[in-house]
């Protein structure tokens, strides 16, 4: 019988349990602080490329962070990291060193001194006065080494508090996004457009559709989406695609990174003096494809993962051509065969694009999205086919990664080795493995930023049933 | 055969983004914001999970880390037990899992027992050297065992790994350690904005910047942080005797009993019977004072019968106290754990004893990093005093007032008179 580790991304053991301290008054006990903490503000959950449907000269860019977040999050509402550097790069000559790079830096301001409360009446307008704890960012780029601030102090919307505090939320909404010369962009709280079963999923693998062919099977029923009802925080930016790409060679890397200043414990010198930030960026995560961190990289290796650049990605080809989660599959679904390693098919799709799709000439094995900006939309925002590639829609997953791709059921689908590349694995019940969730809870935008209005704290609920 | 498969789920590590800290489903229950007690939410669904398949060492781990975060929201050490047979458990059934050796760590941290939590720690990051947790574990053994070069290295490849909540308030810490009070300051803010999100870690970190800044004798700050510590997470005993300590330091003693009986009754925490003591001393409520002195000694006996070692702990308060054992518990306490606050816990027993010429070289020993830290300062200044080097004696007690004016409940009225005896000027 095989046991099997469970793969954390962040931390080691994974659970977020305060641990003591103990009162200094007897002193000498000693200092106990928590060390297994979740970092949300640094959490970077999904990331997004995709040529904008409603104004196709132009790629839309959306990241998140803050996995999970509750919209009723009073008291200490969710916001960005003040301390963090948000990043989303952009390698457009395909040797995994990013050539231009989007930068985003956050400042929380109370208003009124007096109080730590959010709002202290209605939220009418984003200057409210009774809008108290604001959040506002600067919107730099990165071309070649320089640095161009586009602009500073915009303004994030308030978080979708409730009727009485934040009574006409899409207004407020609307006027978060801003324009800056050809650029759009957006911060703020969404609604998670990620959408998935969980409860089943980490029930030992459920797919509740397929429950009669688990090894403990079950009646057969519909997903449910257990980030329905969740919200998050959402980084958006749209550019014309002539501002991203390279004459003759339309295919982007696209992957987003997240930064904290590096810290001196000690400084040198006298005790009691001013302590000095050491002035560079540490990687607390990094997110291209909504796969390789998470299941490729093992456990011991998370941290490595998130504190390395993708140019060094050949360190980790082991664990991609041979990925332990593709080895369950037919454990838990017995009769169910799974292409033997190595898989060049998954180094494929996630290490370096696929041939004649979004493959860039002379690529550097690396995990990023590749996104190929000469397809064309095929569909309106949010209406592409849900399947992607595998469905013949080459606008959608693993060509970019639009919002409503059912990111989980193809991944599914690509570790069966139900994809073109192993013809023989293509077949039922391979082709067929899916959650039983099958889009948003919301619908999604039709124009920028695409990702819906977020749950409101008041009035939501949660875990929506069915496909 | 299903009973012994473990949890990989194969969708589940697809979205590895949700198979971390508590996000393991809908099935357990996540702690809102302002919530109570996710330890014990935590300690239900795993035992639930186990009960359907008790061989899974990841679960067990998991457990065991639940049963510490229990220890802390009951003040029970018999959680240290069920602790040590998961992790136990899953060692037998797993004995390479470097998170398991971290959560044996943190068992042992929390036993007091640091050489087994260092031998841990340096397991679990010689297995995965680019993983931040297990140096969590490796800074903190360091400092409880007076090995501070080494914590400060440790706790900078930590930070240098993730800065974190867990690292940046280990770089607080190693800053106070040092003198650096406004850089513990900072890097304990830095923390609070790191972990924003989690209401209980960042309140706890709350509490330990609300204690720095008390023991800067920065009343109004220190309330704020307690305040704010409090409204995250209202079950966490340590804000309300954080508040209570704020109130003595204002001469407001009866507000500090006010908040300090239901806590000690709710969380029997050594250290908070000995304030509440402190406290009805001050009032001159003596004999509930002693019952709360009698109570630090019984809750100390429970922890040595959790397997915790609490020689240390309890040497500081005995010194105190003036108690004939104290000397001998300091020695051993210094034998064990050759910190700056041992040495200051034998020199103030010695001195408490009458033994001042042996107290100087330890109260000595006890500032050699220049800890900022009042008391250490303070037991300086009366074994000089003591031994009528006045010229010393008055410039530690300047140092001591300095750092906090307001000292401790126990100790103000005693300086006061040593201030006074040494023609210091108020």
């Amino acid at each position: 019988m095989k046991s099997f580790r469970l793969l954390k991304p962040t931390a080691l053991l994974g659970v977020g349990i305060l641990l003591a301290t103990i009162g200094p008054s007897l002193g000498s006990s000693h200092r106990e602080a928590p060390l297994i903490s979740e970092d949300p503000v640094a959490d970077n959950t999904d990331t997004y490329a995709f040529v904008s449907p409603d104004n196709p000269n132009t790629v839309t860019l959306v990241a998140n962070w803050i996995p999970l977040e509750e919209p009723a999050g009073g008291p200490n509402f969710h916001k960005f990291g003040d301390d963090v550097l948000y990043q989303i790069h952009v390698d457009n000559d395909g040797d995994a060193v990013p050539d231009i790079s989007y930068e985003w830096r956050f400042t929380t301001q109370v208003q009124n001194s007096n109080t730590f409360l959010y709002n202290t009446g209605p939220i009418t307008s984003l200057t409210d006065p009774d809008f108290n704890v604001r959040q506002t960012y600067s919107l730099a780029v990165v071309r070649n080494g320089q640095r161009t601030v586009l602009g500073s102090g915009i303004p994030t919307p308030p978080v979708n508090i409730g009727p009485r505090s934040t009574p006409n939320y899409d207004a407020l909404a609307a006027a978060a996004v801003k324009t800056i010369g050809n650029v759009k962009t957006f911060a703020g709280q969404r609604d998670d457009p990620f959408f998935v079963d969980l409860g089943s999923v980490f029930d030992l693998a459920g797919l509740r559709p397929l429950n009669g062919a688990h090894v403990i099977p079950r009646s057969a029923a519909n997903g449910v989406d257990g980030v329905g009802g969740y919200n998050t925080h959402t980084i958006a930016i749209q550019v014309p695609t002539s501002e991203l790409i390279l004459p003759g060679q339309p295919i982007i890397g696209v992957y987003a990174q997240t930064k904290r200043l590096q810290v001196r414990v000690l400084q040198p010198g006298l005790p009691g003096a001013p302590p000095r930030q050491q002035g560079n960026w540490i990687n607390v995560s990094r997110l291209g494809m909504p796969l390789v961190n998470e299941v490729v990289i093992p456990l011991g290796q998370k941290d490595k993962f998130n504190n390395s650049e993708p140019v060094n990605d050949g360190q980790f080809a082991s664990f991609v051509l041979d990925p332990e989660p593709a080895r369950l599959i037919p454990i838990l679904y017995p009769g169910v065969s799974v292409p033997p390693a190595p898989r060049n098919d998954i180094a494929t799709i996630f290490l370096t694009g696929i041939p004649g799709l979004n493959q860039p000439p002379n690529v550097k094995a690396s995990e990023m999205i590749r996104l190929n900006t000469s397809i064309a939309p095929t569909a309106a925002a949010g209406a592409g086919n849900r399947l992607g590639i595998l469905a013949g829609d080459n606008a959608g997953f693993p060509n970019g990664r639009r919002l409503e791709d059912d990111v989980t059921d193809i991944e599914l689908r690509a570790l069966a080795g139900a994809t073109p590349f192993t013809p023989s694995f293509n077949i039922s019940p391979n082709n067929i493995l899916g959650d039983g969730v099958d889009r948003n809870d919301r619908p999604f935008l039709t124009t920028f930023p695409y990702v819906p209005a977020p749950h409101q704290g008041y009035d939501h609920a949660h875990h929506r049933v069915g496909p | 055969m299903a009973a012994v498969l473990v949890v990989a789920a194969v969708v589940g590590v697809l979205l590895g983004r949700f198979v971390t800290a508590g996000r393991d489903g809908p099935s357990v229950a996540r702690a809102p914001a302002a919530a109570g007690l996710p330890a014990e939410a935590r300690v239900a669904a795993l035992q639930a999970r186990l009960s359907a398949r008790p061989d899974d060492p990841a679960a067990l781990t998991e457990l065991a880390v639940a049963y510490l975060g229990r220890v802390r929201e009951t003040a029970d050490p018999a959680y240290y037990a069920k602790a040590a047979k998961a992790v136990e458990r899953s060692l037998a059934l797993d004995p390479s899992s470097p998170a398991t050796m971290t959560a044996a760590g943190l068992l042992a941290l929390g036993r007091h027992d640091f050489p087994a939590a260092l031998d841990w720690g340096l397991k679990a990051h010689a297995a995965v050297p680019d993983a931040a947790d297990p140096l969590g574990v490796v800074v903190d053994a360091y400092v409880e065992l007076g090995r501070y070069p080494e914590a400060v290295e440790a706790a900078q490849q930590m930070v240098d790994r993730r800065p974190s909540l867990a690292s940046l308030a280990r770089a607080s810490y190693l800053r106070e350690l040092h003198g650096d009070r406004p850089g513990a300051i900072a890097a304990m803010r830095q923390a609070i904005t790191a972990g924003a999100g989690n209401g209980a870690d960042v309140a706890t970190v709350e509490v330990l910047l609300g204690d720095l800044l008390l023991g800067s004798g920065e009343l109004g700050a220190a309330r704020g942080a307690y305040q704010r510590s409090l409204e995250r997470a209202p079950a966490l005993g340590t804000a309300e005797v954080g508040l209570a300590r704020v109130a003595a330091a204002e001469g407001d003693l009866a507000g500090a009993v006010t908040r300090l009986e239901p806590v000690v009754e709710r969380l029997p925490q050594a250290s908070s019977a000995a304030l509440l003591g402190d406290v009805y001393a001050a009032l001159g409520r003596t004999a509930e004072a002693a019952t709360q002195y009698e109570l630090v000694r019984a809750i100390e006996q429970l922890n040595r019968a959790g397997g915790v070692a609490v020689d240390l702990e309890l040497a500081r308060f005995e010194a105190d106290q003036r108690s004939p054992d104290a000397v001998a518990l300091a020695e051993a306490a210094l034998a064990a754990r050759p910190t700056v606050y041992a040495e200051d816990a034998l020199g103030w027993a010695l001195r408490q004893a009458g033994r001042a010429s042996e107290a100087l070289p330890r109260a000595r020993a006890a500032v050699r990093l220049g800890t900022a830290d009042a008391l250490l300062w303070y037991h300086l200044a009366a074994v000089e005093a003591d031994l009528g080097l006045a010229e010393s004696a008055r410039s530690h007690l300047r140092t001591a007032f300095d750092l906090n004016p307001t000292l401790t409940v126990r100790d103000l009225p005693p300086a006061r008179a040593l201030a006074h005896a040494l023609g210091m000027s108020p």
